[in-house]
């Protein structure tokens, strides 16, 4: 083992199989490790510089219907050992849960490394040299650049004591940067990807610069409804909000979802098609889930139809069904939701949706998202790194920050254009998705800043 | 485990680091869940980790591990050293931490019963009691009960000489009922949302608590929602309950006061701040009766400890003091920024694995004069809020719009009818320079935040706010 903690897949699958031969009762273990390494700047200097590694296990043991689950960062034998005998304990002091399953069965699932050498070897130096070209870059320009530029291995294996045993490899890699003047006005770009080579990191910092640029000496505006441009990763905290309270399994079957009794119904425009493919390119997602079942591409909606909602084995047993694949390691009071959602692209280019507005704002992207009411979807959030009207045809004035009320499913019934190239992009709460740009008619603004 | 923090400052030291500090952290948890009459997941989690961090020709540097070996912890410092030259190979300004002793000490938070050695049954019982209580009407759906305990062992040491121990120990609890019917879905939470309440105390906190008598009030609340109207559009008086409060007083001043922000060093993510140096001592940030006091030393405090995670002895100071801006949260990189000779103490990580960066500490709106009978008849038409349900605020923490669970109605000076959905709308200066009621002492109550995220990567903190009902004067609410 290494001391970026990266045991070999045959070290891993040994040391569950460890576990599960302490074990008394039937037992399933969760394996997680990585490392994490990122350089942030801020004010043109690396002000943080970390390297963080870990490693954990989380073993559940089940006895008549009951478990007990306990984590532990130490993987001795002895701490392995006192870790069993506690998840033991536990799960013979719970009270039977007439839901609880079996373990799963080892299903055929074709392991895929999702590792790209490049990004899982790139040094802290390699990022302070790129850091330093972006820094270069705004020499002589009274600008500030604040960013990150990160890159990640992860390890992820279940296994069980049914001889079950899945294991994941993968890397990750960050750049996203802000350029102000100091002052109240910024612009900002971002790029996430399992690639490093995806990262233009200097093609990012001349995009902040032009919106900074573009966006200086904002106007006031008033609030109300607008049509609106929005960029990739002004979309993407739409589908986070979509996934967490919309199309999970428990919540639909509860009656807590906006969604709940309306699958096969039509709930957005028909140009909108949202698929859940954890196999897209840019992710480095695992093809099985926190329970060891296969994921899976899968149309949630499909033209403007629910065709689908995420099920885990409780779930999915309870209504009747097969598992979809989208279950989180046990105990997870929150059932099955989609982690990989891809919002299908349409044909239209940012500069043609500008072009065919006649009123209307062109947004960099959100800050803030939350939920208002989950009953309808309806978010809240604020504009960030520049905002401008379009009069015309044209993008013409800056203005100044907005916040949005709205629902998200009004929002994919108002969706006029679909852009034909798609972004990973990141929400403000955490997750990504692959999303187009959209253009959206009567878009509703709340309130309003004097920045 | 002080053999294995002076190991690691010693090699930190050797491979070149001209400053260094290491914590060892020691965390144990438990966490129960309750739902719908079963026991939705008990967990044990244990994990043992340190954190070195470095300055090297004045750039920073950290590494973390949880793997105790001694090639592993020389090899984690030399990390440390080699992330703070690559900063080095960059940076124009060289880091210069605020003077502290060098403090030798142990600390430990106060408390009568550990949770730990409290008995399982004892503690799902209870759960399952309330459970029961929520879920005796059929409109209730989801019924849910959580606890949570933590305790957190720390031996910190630097190269300065400081050689801190800390025990730090916490204890949550609350559940939710969600009703649905009506073509609607309502929540009510209770003692506080985001998964109950907090205290930096023992199990004492939890048996402390009406948790059982406030069951059944809950549920009816949260049925009741259901038919109930929507809060109108339109600008009123509005009173906030602590439960509220605890978000309102974290968004727009906490964050805000974050020196770290104020200075730029969170642009990127989380952002910035409208609080800026030149308005220190001098900038109106609410009315005359508003005091907000940053307090390491509250008991109770999940931010209070004897120390931070830079080693600075905990304090006691003034955020807005009659309404004026005159302090900022500090840690010792940033507080010579703002012309203090000593950080105010609010550098802090998330466990073992992440970098201490400037947090909120335990933030309080000082309690004023009114009792809470007189505010009420002294509000002639005014919507009284509880429970944060959601919450936005811009990257300046200017412009933020908060969602609470329930509303009544103020009507004539008296406590009216249940409304619906409420929220409401402001800015930060205008908004706090609107209030002009405070309930006394006898009203004040702690709300601990236990899921503060901040930061790239992002990690958690926990604080404490204090507050009692406060009366704001002609708010936008209702906003659709």
């Amino acid at each position: 083992m290494s001391v970026n903690n990266m045991r070999s897949r045959a070290e891993i699958q040994e040391l569950l199989e460890q576990v599960h031969r302490q074990s008394p009762l039937e037992t399933e273990t969760v394996y997680s490790s990585g490392t994490q390494d990122l350089s942030r700047f801020a004010n043109n200097e690396i002000r943080q510089n970390i390297s963080q590694g870990s490693e954990s296990l989380a073993i559940r043991t089940i006895i008549d219907g009951k478990s007990g689950v306990v984590s532990t960062g130490r993987l001795d034998t002895e701490s392995i050992q006192r870790a069993v005998e506690q998840a033991v304990a536990s799960a013979r002091l719970q009270k039977a849960d007439p839901e609880c399953l079996p373990l799963q069965e080892q299903l055929e699932i074709k392991e895929q490394t999702r590792v790209d050498e490049e990004t899982a070897a790139l040094s802290p130096e390699d990022k302070a040299e790129a850091i330093r070209q972006v820094v270069d870059g705004l020499a002589g320009q009274k600008l500030e650049a604040a960013g990150i530029f990160s890159n990640s291995n992860s390890q992820f294996a279940i296994g069980n004591s049914n001889g079950m045993f899945h294991h994941h490899a993968a890397t990750d890699a960050e750049f996203s940067i802000t350029v102000s003047d100091g002052g109240e006005v910024s612009g900002w770009a971002e790029s996430i990807s399992r690639r490093v080579a995806d990262l233009d990191t200097n093609a990012l910092a001349t995009e902040a610069i032009e919106i900074y640029r573009r966006a200086l000496n904002p106007e006031p505006i008033d609030p109300g409804e607008y049509t609106v441009v929005l960029p990739p990763a002004a979309v993407t905290d739409f589908l986070l909000f979509l996934t967490w309270l919309g199309f999970g399994g428990q919540d639909y079957l509860e009656g807590t979802s906006p969604l709940s009794g309306k699958l096969g119904e039509q709930i957005a425009g028909s140009n909108i098609t949202i698929l859940d493919d954890p196999f897209h390119d840019r992710m480095s997602s695992a093809p099985f889930d926190g329970e060891g079942l296969p994921k899976k591409t899968l149309p949630f909606i499909e033209e403007g139809v629910l065709r689908q909602v995420a099920h885990d084995r409780r779930t999915a047993n309870r209504s009747g069904l097969t598992s979809t694949g989208h279950g989180f390691p046990a105990p997870n009071p929150n059932g099955g939701y989609p982690t990989n959602l891809c919002l299908q692209p349409g044909e239209a280019t940012i500069e043609e949706m500008i072009a065919s507005t006649e009123r209307g704002l062109l947004v960099t992207h959100f800050h803030y998202t939350n939920v208002v009411n989950p009953r309808d979807l309806s978010l809240t959030g604020m504009t960030r790194d520049g905002v401008f009207r379009i009069e015309d045809g044209k993008l013409t004035r800056p203005v100044h920050n907005l916040r949005f009320t709205d629902s998200v499913l009004r929002i994919l019934n108002q969706v006029e254009m679909i852009g034909r190239d798609t972004n990973y992009a990141s929400a403000f709460f955490g997750g990504g998705f692959v999303v187009p740009a959209l253009k959206v008619n009567g878009f509703k603004f709340s309130s309003t800043t004097n920045f | 485990m002080k053999d294995f923090t002076r190991l690691a400052l010693d090699s930190a030291l050797q491979q070149g680091a001209d400053w260094a500090d290491v914590r060892i952290v020691e965390i144990r948890g438990e966490q129960l869940y309750t739902r719908n009459g079963q026991i939705g997941g008990h967990s044990n989690s244990d994990s043992m980790g340190y954190g070195i961090r470095v300055l090297v020709q004045g750039a920073w540097g950290f590494a973390s591990n949880n793997i105790f070996k001694q090639d592993v912890i020389e090899q984690t410092a030399a990390k440390a050293v080699a992330t703070a030259r690559a900063s080095a190979s960059l940076n124009r300004e060289q880091v210069r931490l605020a003077p502290e002793p060098a403090h030798v000490d142990f600390w430990q938070t106060p408390y009568q019963e550990d949770p730990f050695k409290v008995a399982l049954e004892e503690k799902l019982e209870l759960l399952l009691q309330i459970d029961q209580v929520l879920s005796a009407d059929d409109r209730i759906k989801v019924a849910e009960g959580r606890m949570s305990f933590r305790r957190e062992h720390q031996h910190y040491l630097s190269s300065e000489g400081a050689d801190i121990e800390q025990v730090l120990l916490r204890s949550g609890v609350g559940y939710s009922a969600t009703a649905v019917g009506n073509d609607d879905v309502q929540i009510r939470s209770w003692p506080g949302t985001h998964g109950g309440n907090y205290r930096a105390e023992g199990y004492e906190f939890v048996r402390g608590l009406p948790l059982l008598t406030n069951a059944e009030r809950i549920r009816e609340e949260a049925i009741e929602l259901l038919t109930a109207a929507e809060v109108p559009s339109g600008r009123r008086d509005i009173i906030l309950h602590p439960s509220q409060m605890v978000l309102q007083i974290h968004e727009s001043v906490g964050h805000a006061s974050e020196l770290d922000r104020v200075l730029g060093y969170e642009a990127n993510y989380a952002g910035t701040s409208f609080a800026t140096t030149d308005k220190l001592g001098s900038f109106r940030y609410g009315s005359e009766v508003v005091n907000l006091v940053a307090d390491a030393t509250l008991p109770g405090g999940l931010a209070t400890a004897g120390y931070d995670d830079d080693g600075v002895k905990a304090q006691r100071w003034h955020i807005v003091k009659e309404g004026i801006l005159t302090g900022y949260m500090t840690n010792r990189e940033l507080a010579s920024q703002v012309n203090l000779e000593r950080s105010q103490g609010s550098n802090r990580a998330e466990g073992w694995y992440h970098l201490p960066i400037t947090r909120i500490c335990n933030l309080s709106l000082m309690p004023g004069s009114w009792e809470w009978d007189d505010l009420l008849a002294d509000s002639e038409d005014a919507i009284y809020m509880e429970t944060n349900k959601s919450w936005s605020i811009d990257q300046e923490r200017l412009n933020f719009q908060f969602g609470c669970e329930l509303a009544r109605e103020v009507k004539g000076g008296k406590l009216g009818r249940l409304l619906k959905n409420p929220n409401y709308q402001s800015i930060t200066p205008e908004f706090w320079g609107s209030c002009d009621a405070i309930c006394n002492y006898k009203y004040w109550q702690l709300q601990g935040v236990a899921n503060c995220g901040k930061g790239q990567p992002g990690q958690t903190a926990e604080m404490t706010h204090g507050s009692a009902p406060t009366r704001f004067r002609n708010i936008e609410v209702g906003i659709k």
